[in-house]
């Protein structure tokens, strides 16, 4: 075997000759190649892309508009002013309002008793291990059933109001919450937890100051990943069976040819959605600011 | 500096002191499916109240392992674990342990990570704020209140897992290489408060290192473990008079006699290797 040392070329590793020195860098000054932004090239910049954006949705509409009945049939895409008819008369008739307070209602209440027992339930099987054990393969198996496919059953069992919505929605939260906040639980560092044992800390201590918090941000993906899936529990609901709210709107819509109105329901649809996104995202600045 | 006449004097009233910490007969074994490694077979060592006493062994030798069920956190496979005279409380809540992973909570600051024991022991506000004060300044992290331990660096963070140990003032401080990842100015400063809290608090101290330097500099008493399956090998009484000047030890002839010696005894296990 050849040794590392036979391989080294000692001719190419000589001591220099001469001491060397470290040259000064202090005489010469250093030139910054990266100049920060000014504030006003920023705001320029920003003003450019809304202005961009606002631009391309104008000439969307004006291609929608003029394409209508001219080279596709209008029965199959309707156009923007026909759509915004459709959405005016909604408004002034205040008939809006009904449809509106019904999806979100639905939406608020699932969510809410969804994400709670989630919260708890994945708690519960996160810190109790043969409880977990024991049931894991039934909450598997539920959990890889398509949730929406229950709406039928649901409106079975509790009619076609809102209930049979709301216990929709809570179940499509319910095992986004669960889920994630049972990870959560199982991935707490043990060592932590005897850590906060040796220090004297009680059951209640090791799940206010050890548990809850190394699982926080676990659970806070779960409601993130809930909120806009709430929204799609509500409305698939209404649409399977219903005498209001949006998903009623979108289907009887549909379901009676008008084009027109399914574009104004899908219009106010993407409304909610977007400012739903927006409440997300501004809470995670509001949370992560405080962390 | 006292003299060399009471260097060799008998630490009487240390052998004299009630036992703390017994381990009798004291094995254990990990179970891997069907296999199980025997880390420790046989172990005998007593630890008496006030006792400041060094473990040194080979790495893997069992040294965490010794310690994890000092603090009643993981149980004896054979042989007992006896804590002022009695089985180990499971956890031992009497005890303070500085881990070997600086296990603090990744979301509290530097301050609330030191709170956190008293903030358990339901300590009055106004105490902790000002027992946790004290003890920044005492492990050198004034101006660092209010980091988070993933913004400060590893010695940091192991100061901060000191302090919030001596913050509550245990009985016993059960210590895993605490001072490991110091730097050599920074680890002589705090082996040097280490030795005024504990000869100021009467608690009794278990020190766990690799540096066998170290042992010495501190400890009544250097236990040397062998390698796998553990037992104690050597308990060395350390006839160095106190209180010590850890600056000026190694001026010492018997500080250096000492040295030799247990690095000779070590030597012996660390060629047998951790090649297992
Ligand atoms: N939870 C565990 N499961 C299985 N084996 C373990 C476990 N904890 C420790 N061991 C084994 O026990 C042996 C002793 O581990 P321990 O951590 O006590 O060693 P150590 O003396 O502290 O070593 P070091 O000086 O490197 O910290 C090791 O061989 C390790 O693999
Ligand atoms: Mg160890």
């Amino acid at each position: 075997m050849k040794k590392v040392a036979d391989m080294i070329d000692v001719q190419a590793v000589k001591a220099p000759t001469h001491p060397v020195t470290a040259t000064s860098g202090e005489s010469e000054e250093t030139v910054w190649l990266d100049t920060p932004r000014s504030g006003r090239d920023r705001w320029l910049h920003i003003g450019a892309i809304q202005f961009g954006r606002l631009g391309m949705v104008a000439v969307l509409l004006a291609v929608w508009q003029v394409a209508s009945g001219r080279w596709v049939d209008e029965f199959w895409i309707s156009k923007p002013s026909a759509i915004w008819d459709v959405l005016w008369g909604w408004i002034s008739r205040g008939e809006i309002l009904t449809h509106l307070e019904a999806t979100l209602t639905e939406m608020a209440l699932g969510l809410f008793f969804g994400a709670l027992g989630g919260v708890v339930f994945g708690f519960v099987l996160g810190r109790v291990k043969w409880l977990a054990e024991l049931i894991d393969p039934l909450v598997t198996a539920v959990y890889s059933l398509p949730k929406i496919a229950l709406a039928p059953l649901f409106i079975l069992w509790f009619g076609v109001d809102l209930l049979s919505k709301v216990v929709l929605t809570a179940v499509v939260c319910f095992f986004l919450v669960f889920y994630n906040t049972y990870a959560g639980v199982r991935a707490v560092d043990d060592d932590l937890v005897d850590v906060v044992r040796v220090m004297g800390g009680q059951r209640s201590d090791l799940l206010l100051k050890v548990v809850l918090p190394s699982s926080a941000t676990w659970i806070y993906t779960g409601l993130r990943l809930a909120v806009p899936y709430a929204l799609i529990g509500a409305v698939v609901g209404e649409i399977v069976a219903s005498n209001k709210g949006l998903g009623y709107l979108l289907a009887h819509a549909a379901g009676t040819f008008n084009t027109s109105a399914t574009f104004a329901a899908l219009f106010i649809l993407m409304i909610i959605a977007t400012f739903l996104n927006f409440l997300v995202d501004w809470s995670e600045k509001i949370t992560s600011r405080r962390q | 500096m006292p003299n060399a006449s009471t260097a060799m004097a008998p630490q009487a009233v240390q052998s004299m002191a009630q036992p703390k910490v017994e381990f009798q007969r004291l094995g254990k074994r990990f179970h891997r499916g069907s296999e199980a490694v025997t880390v420790m077979e046989g172990l005998d060592l007593t630890i008496r109240e006030g006792e400041f006493v060094c473990v040194v062994g080979p790495s893997g030798c069992g040294k965490s392992t010794l310690l994890n069920m000092s603090a009643g956190l993981m149980r004896a496979s054979a042989g007992k674990v006896l804590y002022d005279g009695a089985p180990v409380p499971e956890p031992n809540t009497k005890v303070g342990y500085i881990t070997q992973k600086d296990n603090l909570m990744p979301w509290r600051t530097v301050k609330a990570n030191i709170e956190l024991p008293l903030q358990i022991r339901g300590a009055a506000k106004a105490e902790r704020e000002q027992r946790v004060k004290e003890m920044i300044q005492l492990v050198g992290l004034a101006g660092f209140e209010k980091a988070l331990p993933s913004e400060l660096s590893g010695g940091m963070r192991k100061r901060v897992t000191l302090a919030r140990t001596l913050v509550y003032q245990p009985e016993v401080i059960f210590a895993d290489e605490p001072f490991g990842a110091l730097d050599a100015q920074l680890r002589a400063i705090m082996q040097q408060e280490l030795l005024r809290i504990w000869s100021a608090s009467k608690s009794t101290v278990v020190f766990i290192t690799h540096d066998i330097s170290e042992a010495v500099a501190l400890g009544d008493r250097v236990v040397v473990l062998s390698a796998r399956p553990s037992r104690v090998k050597v308990d060395v009484p350390i006839d160095l008079p106190r209180p010590r000047d850890l600056s000026k030890l190694r001026f010492q002839k018997r500080f250096n006699e000492l040295n030799e010696y247990l690095w000779s005894v070590l030597a012996e296990d660390l060629n047998a290797g951790d090649e297992v």
